[in-house]
């Protein structure tokens, strides 16, 4: 049988059948299992088998819609410290106050207070006192003592126990006020004898000191001559003999006054007088004088006619007698004070003079935190600023400045910033009318 | 953000600021329609941003209602509460409160949007609708000067206000409903209009056949039975209107809003007049839609097996708090508040679920109550109360049950306890600024972290067991919220970087805690539409989903490794269940209402506002002024009045004038009584009130008064007087008041004392001067229709002087309340004293006593039993004294609510009786005393006018006798309008 058309459209048919069961077949799972298909959309609203909501919104506004004015200052005003101070009766009535107000603003006052001594000296009972301490503040003002503050040798000097006790000495105070002492201190052969032991010594001799005070001395102390009789061997072994006072009687003393100098000097009617003097007589037999008028330095100094003036100043004979003198006379930080200029500017001060007397001040110069503001020139600075000076006295302030939170703060550059604030200012007088 | 802005009230806010001595520091940025005021330099900085969202939603109200306001509004922000809110008011003046503090996210009942937008949005929705006249309302405004806001004293202003406001006379769902739909697609489909809470609440109770409230219903019981409260008005009164919108169009939505030529006054004739059909039908209608519409939803959660759980407790809880379990003692620790009892920390046994109260939560708020935390290391439970207001941080002893409050005002909640140095984290609102803190133990100050910028906002924090770890939900701006996590140590060193666990989009990752081994962390969230419990693996960084539920799952604690507890939604609150510790294969997403509507009807899609950016809005350009708020009056409005004087009808004008904060008003009142018999120079009355902040000038001409032409009680007098009080407050920290005020006056031409109605004048010319002292620290459950506990002293002192003659007098009264083991029931003693320092036979120096002293009509305190005069059972100011000792014990039954009794404009939600006995002796240490007793009962009926105003039916019986007298009878009837 040859194969026949039916046969093969049968076969066909079959196949048709077949491939229509496999086409409906494979639809049937599609739309069972795959329809609708899954759009991207539908496909991010699962999480494993869960299906999320469908919940219609459209775009929102982002942070750049939203215009604040000084968000910074919001967020800066959270702070708990901040918050704190704010809620503080002595910040609330400072930050009415004008001026405190005015000196927030001031950048100098900013640095002030973000410096490292500053804000702990604040806390410190003896420089509030201080602080308020009208003297302190005009003197705060005073361009010589802000040079002077800097000046590392003051510095050093203030911390002495010794120089504290000198500056409470009324006579050291009057002394200073001296321009002649003035012109001395500067004097480097003074600053030499200064560090003498032997004219430390003889400075306490009260014969000296009266006899610094003749003017007859002091005259023949500004004779060459005498000056070089002072240096002879001779005469100052002659000087110790008490008989030669009475040989300076003595006809026999003429032999010596062929010595052309002497003739000289024999001559001279102060001479003369002085030999009479019996206190010079004294002076003769002591040893230290015959050293000291070795010196050519003393000699020096002797024919000095401020040191003649000086000699004569009962204050100065005191003071050459004090032993703290003596032992700051050897230091060299001393020695160079006394010869800056400002120094003795200021020495004529009374208010220097009354504080360098005080002693907060005495006790504070020798804080280190003290010693480092004074050489700050930014507290200079602001020293001479009035409003500073009122703050200074302000006794809220000076509450506060005790608050260690504060003193933080003050420290804290974005506080400085949140002070400027006119807005905070506003927001802090506000403070204490809400409930 | 209830309207609880009705005018007297958002009047009361005002002034209540004025007593907050804020009139130094307004300052206001003024544009065409808006006044925006604000009291500090600490919220200076969201003003433009605030001014921009004004105009913005200004601008599409306008366009969308055809609006444009009568007045300017005045906008005043406000930082009085720890989490935002919203107030406002068109009558009689356009105002809105706006708290700028951020949100609170329980439940996801708020949206996480850009609050000031969303707050504009929605307030003015309620300007609009209070202020845009019909065109008869138009034409009474011009009529009487301005909006008429109905008030006590004068209640023909009820139906002046509804001349010139007639939209005011609609209940609260209506509004709510109708700002909530709007503030939805003004946010682009950010609101609740579209929230997964609503559709949880409406789902539950069709799946618990619950009772939908009628019209009348949800007002009188709903809004007040229910565990949610107000609430209801809002999820009602939104849901309603997402119906409507969905069946008919959201553009007849606006139309029942709007008026127009033809538009009818009244809410529910407007709504006919628009939709075809009366209000309560479409109610009906609705009901059954969304039975229909939560029947498919079930469909849709039952695709896949729903989570099995088994109930720790039968004990409804109301809201709760985060809970905590205690290993120790198999004990369960959270926070609840339901109706009928205060909010408390309660602890719930796991294996008997039998719960004790331990100690009240002072001003525990709706759904999350308070924060609460527990350090089991030292048996302390640290919770914040003043939830309202400014939280406190308290910690309650486990071991001695005693209570310490460790930080007043703080404004910090979202409390976690760190187990490693047992230090506090916790969020603070300052400012509208969501800020980081941490409060190390001792617990007596709080330390700044991280203050996040304007607009981001974290909440629902945790730490991990070892301490390193910070876990919190954090919201941003647009809506997105994140889980995130920060590490301690990096936090405490000023690095503020935070991993993000998990992206949720819109959906909030709702209190996320850690395992006790710290290797998951177990949140819910909304994600399908339904809240589920999740749990996130910190090894494969994957969220497993745990429940399938068919209401709602939150606030999980991982119990033991197989068991977890959460809270379990139902119809009357939350409940603690068990579910176990597995993962669920799929869930299915249920339909938002909400999203129907976008898809049916795109127009809501094109009411999206534009943003309040700088390039949109050029503030500057609008700006009319800046500069500190000025307080000048002008005329709020000029209507006639009918009052009584002694037994006459006297008619007349009374004015009104104000500033837009109330903080300086003039009120005068004028009538002539054109009636023969009364002398002619006393035919003419006037009253003056003229208020600044704390002051207050009164003046009289023969004082007349509405109320007089009911009853017995008269409070009009002859003659002439002048007085001026001073009042301000010495602790304002509500719950707990002291307010102080002083009273010096002069009085001409007297016929009767001004206090003693029945008592004549000796003489009729005397100066007063009285000095009083009130201090209260009430509180009251959910519910409740009036304070259930607490104390109240108030101490007084009051000389008159006549001729030269001082008669001084003092008194005090002492109250004390607390709550019964029977829901919203009371025991109050009450206790009053006075002594009089003058000659018993003058009337100046004496005390009366007698009656209820309620009018017939009345505007007065409704329970005047309670008061120092009044003793009822006996005649008005029968008895007197110069010294007097009273005591009273009260009872107070729990009221009855009726679900439905009277009609949409008169019915009444509850009636309440409330026993008392009373005694009384006078001139108890003379010869001449004498005393009396009394009993009686008062039943009260609240009733609600014209669908919000609520006014008060009270009757009264009562039964008292002087010693060795007869027994006297009095029965009082009085109506008091408007509470």
């Amino acid at each position: 049988m040859a194969p026949s058309s039916t046969g093969s459209a049968g076969g066909r048919k079959r196949l048709f059948a077949a491939g229509g069961i496999v086409v409906a077949a494979l639809a049937i799972i599609y739309f069972a299992f795959f329809y609708p298909p899954v759009s991207s959309d539908d496909a991010a609203g699962t999480i494993g088998g869960i299906q999320k909501a469908e919940k219609y919104r459209s775009e929102q506004m982002t942070s750049e819609d939203v215009n604040l004015e000084d968000p910074e200052f919001q967020l800066l005003l959270q702070s708990d410290q901040v918050q704190k101070l704010i809620g503080d009766p002595n910040f609330q009535a400072l930050m009415q106050d004008a001026r405190f107000a005015e000196l927030a603003k001031d950048a100098r006052f900013a640095e002030l207070m973000q410096g490292a001594y500053f804000a702990e000296l604040m806390q410190d009972a003896r420089f509030a006192e201080l602080a308020k301490d009208a003297r302190f503040a005009e003197l705060a003002k005073d361009a010589r003592f802000a040079e002077l503050a800097k000046d590392a040798r003051f510095a050093g000097l203030l911390q002495s126990a010794r120089f504290a006790e000198l500056m409470k000495d009324a006579r050291f105070a009057e002394l200073m006020k001296d321009a002649r002492f003035a012109e001395l201190m500067k004097d480097a052969r003074f600053a030499e004898l200064a560090n003498n032991a032997r004219f430390a010594e003889l400075a306490k001799d009260a014969r000296f000191a009266e006899l610094a005070k003749d003017a007859r001395f002091a005259e023949l102390m500004k004779d060459a001559r005498f000056a070089e009789l002072m240096k002879d061997a001779r005469f100052a072994e002659l000087a110790k003999d008490a008989r030669f006072a009475e040989l300076a009687k003595d006809a026999r003393f003429a032999e010596l006054a062929k010595d052309a100098r002497f003739a000289e000097l024999v001559k001279s009617a102060r001479f003369a007088e002085l030999m009479k003097d019996a206190r010079f007589a004294e002076l003769m037999k002591d040893a230290r004088f015959a050293e000291l008028a070795n010196n050519a330095r003393f000699a020096e100094l002797a024919k000095d006619a401020r040191f003649a003036e000086l000699a004569k100043d009962a204050r100065f004979a005191q003071l050459l007698k004090s032993a703290r003198f003596a032992e700051l006379a050897k230091d060299a930080r001393f020695a160079e004070l006394m010869k800056d200029a400002r120094f003795a500017e200021l020495a004529k001060d009374a208010r220097f003079a009354a504080l360098m007397k005080d002693a907060r001040f005495a006790e504070l110069a020798k804080d280190a935190r003290f010693a480092g503001l004074m050489k700050d020139a930014r507290f200079a600075e602001l020293m001479k600023d009035a409003r500073f000076a009122e703050l200074m006295k302000d006794a809220r302030f000076a509450e506060l400045a005790k608050d260690a939170r504060f003193a933080g703060l003050m420290k804290d550059a974005r506080f400085a910033q949140l002070l400027k604030s006119a807005r905070f200012a506003e927001l802090v007088k506000g403070v204490n009318r809400l409930d | 953000m209830p309207l609880s802005a009705r005018s007297l009230v958002l009047a009361g806010l005002f002034f209540g600021l004025s007593a907050g001595h804020l009139r130094a520091q307004l300052s206001a940025l003024e544009t065409e329609h808006l006044r925006l005021v604000y009291f500090s330099k600490g919220h200076e900085y969201l003003v433009p941003h605030v001014a921009r969202c004004f105009e913005i939603a200004l601008d599409f109200h306008s366009r969308l209602f055809e609006y444009t306001p009568s007045e300017p509004v005045t906008v005043l922000i406000q930082d009085f509460g720890d989490f935002g809110n919203g107030g406002a008011t068109g009558v009689p003046r356009n105002l809105i409160s706006v708290g700028i503090s951020p949100f609170h996210y329980s439940y996801e009942t708020m949206p996480a949007v850009e609050r000031m937008s969303w707050m504009m949005n929605h307030e003015l929705a309620h300007i609009v609708t209070m202020d845009k006249p019909s065109s008869s309302a138009r034409f009474f405004r011009s009529l009487f000067g301005g909006k008429i806001a109905p008030i006590p004293e004068a209640p023909l202003s009820l139906l002046y206000g509804y001349l010139t406001s007639p939209r005011l006379y609609a209940p609260s769902w209506f509004f709510e409903g109708q700002a909530v739909f709007m503030e939805t697609w003004m946010n682009g489909g950010l609101g609740r209009a579209l929230g997964a809470y609503d559709e949880m609440m409406f789902r539950t109770m069709v799946r618990d056949s619950a009772l939908f409230y009628d019209i009348v219903g949800l007002e009188a019981e709903g809004t007040k039975a229910d565990f949610q409260v107000g609430a209801n008005s809002y999820l009602y009164g939104t849901r309603f209107m997402s119906y409507l919108a969905l069946q008919y169009g959201p553009e007849k939505v606006v139309a029942w809003n709007n008026h127009d030529r033809e538009s009818m006054n009244h809410f529910a004739a407007r709504f006919q007049q628009v939709f075809g059909a009366p209000l309560d039908e479409e109610w009906a209608r609705w009901i059954v839609w969304e039975q229909e519409w939560q029947r498919e939803n079930l469909t849709l959660i039952r695709t896949h097996p729903i989570t099995p759980y088994r109930r720790i407790t039968q004990t409804l809880l109301g809201s709760v708090s985060r809970p905590f379990v205690d290993r120790k003692r198999n004990v369960l620790y959270a926070a609840v508040n339901y109706p009928g009892q205060v909010a408390h920390l309660a602890a719930i046994d796991l294996a008997t679920g039998a719960k004790r109260r331990l100690h009240d939560v002072r001003g525990g708020t709706l759904f999350y109550v308070t924060s609460l935390a527990h350090d089991p290391s030292t048996e302390t439970l640290f919770f914040s109360t003043d939830n309202n207001k400014w939280r406190d941080l308290n910690a309650y002893d486990l071991k001695t049950g005693r209570t310490t409050m460790l930080l007043k005002d703080c404004r910090t909640g979202d409390f976690v306890v760190n187990p490693s140095d047992q230090s506090l984290w916790g969020v603070r609102h300052y400012n509208g600024i969501s800020s980081l803190v941490r409060i190390p133990a001792p617990y007596t100050e709080w330390n700044l972290v991280y203050a996040w910028p304007y607009g981001k906002d974290i909440f629902d924090l945790d730490i991990s067991p070892d301490g390193t770890m910070l876990t919190a939900a954090l919201a941003e701006l647009d809506g997105t919220q994140k889980l995130i996590a920060m590490n301690t140590a990096d936090l405490l060193a000023g690095k503020t970087s935070y991993d993000i666990l998990y992206d949720f989009d819109i959906s909030t990752p709702a209190n996320f805690v850690f395992s006790p081994d710290g290797k998951h962390l177990f949140g819910s969230s909304y994600y399908s539409g339904v809240s589920n419990i999740v749990r996130y693996d910190f090894e494969t960084k994957e969220m497993h989903w745990l429940t399938n539920c068919e209401t709602g799952l939150f606030r999980p604690t991982p119990v033991s490794p197989d068991s977890i507890l959460a809270f379990l939604y139902t119809g009357q609150g939350f409940v603690p269940v068990m579910i176990g510790n597995t993962s669920v294969e799929s869930v299915s997403a249920i339909r938002y209402l909400g999203n129907e509507i976008a898809k049916r009807h795109p127009v809501v899609r094109s009411w999206h506002v534009r943003r309040p950016s700088a390039a949109n809005v050029n503030l500057d350009s609008l700006i009319t002024y800046r500069g500190e708020y000025k307080t000048h009056i002008s005329l709020v409005s000029a209507y006639p009045v009918v009052e009584g004087y002694k037994n006459f009808a006297g008619y007349g004008m009374r004015l009104s004038f104000a500033d837009p904060l109330y903080s300086h008003m003039i009120d005068l009142t004028a009538s002539y009584t054109p009636n023969a018999v009364l002398p002619s120079n006393e035919r003419v009355h006037a009253v003056l009130n003229y208020r600044l902040w704390e002051w207050k000038m009164t003046a009289t001409m023969n004082g007349a008064d509405f109320y007089d032409l009911f009853g017995p009680t008269k409070t009009s007098r002859k003659g002439y007087s002048l007085s001026l009080q001073y009042k301000d407050y010495a602790i304002f920290d509500e719950p707990e008041t002291m307010d102080y005020r002083f009273t010096v006056g002069g009085y001409w031409g007297l016929e009767r004392l001004p206090e003693f109605q029945n008592i004549v004048a000796s003489f009729d010319r005397f100066w007063s001067f009285d000095a009083r002292i009130n201090y209260q620290n009430l509180s009251k459950s959910l519910g409740a229709v009036e304070y259930e506990k607490g104390l109240e002293w108030r101490a007084a002192t009051h000389a008159n002087i006549v001729l030269r003659e001082v008669y001084p007098r003092v008194s005090t009264n002492l109250g004390y309340g607390f709550l019964l083991p029977m829901n919203h029931s009371s025991l109050w003693l009450r206790t009053a004293g006075g002594i009089s320092f003058g000659q018993r036979d003058n009337p100046f120096a004496n005390f009366y006593f007698g009656g209820f002293g309620n009018n017939w009509v009345d505007v007065g305190e409704i329970w005047r039993y309670r008061e120092d005069h009044s003793f009822p059972g006996l005649a008005i100011n029968q008895i007197g004294g110069i010294n007097y000792l009273k005591g009273m014990l009260e009872w107070n039954l729990p009221p009855i609510r009726f679900r439905h009794l009277g009609f949409q404009t008169l019915y009444s939600n509850w009636m309440r009786l409330s026993l008392f006995t009373a005694a009384i002796g006078t001139n108890v240490d003379k010869i001449s005393r004498s005393t009396a007793i009394s009993a009686g009962a008062q039943l009260d009926f609240r009733l609600v006018l014209f669908s919000s105003f609520e006014s008060t039916f009270s009757l009264g019986y009562a039964r008292a006798a002087e010693k060795n007298q007869r027994w006297s009878d009095e029965f009082m009837v009085s109506l008091k309008i408007l509470q």
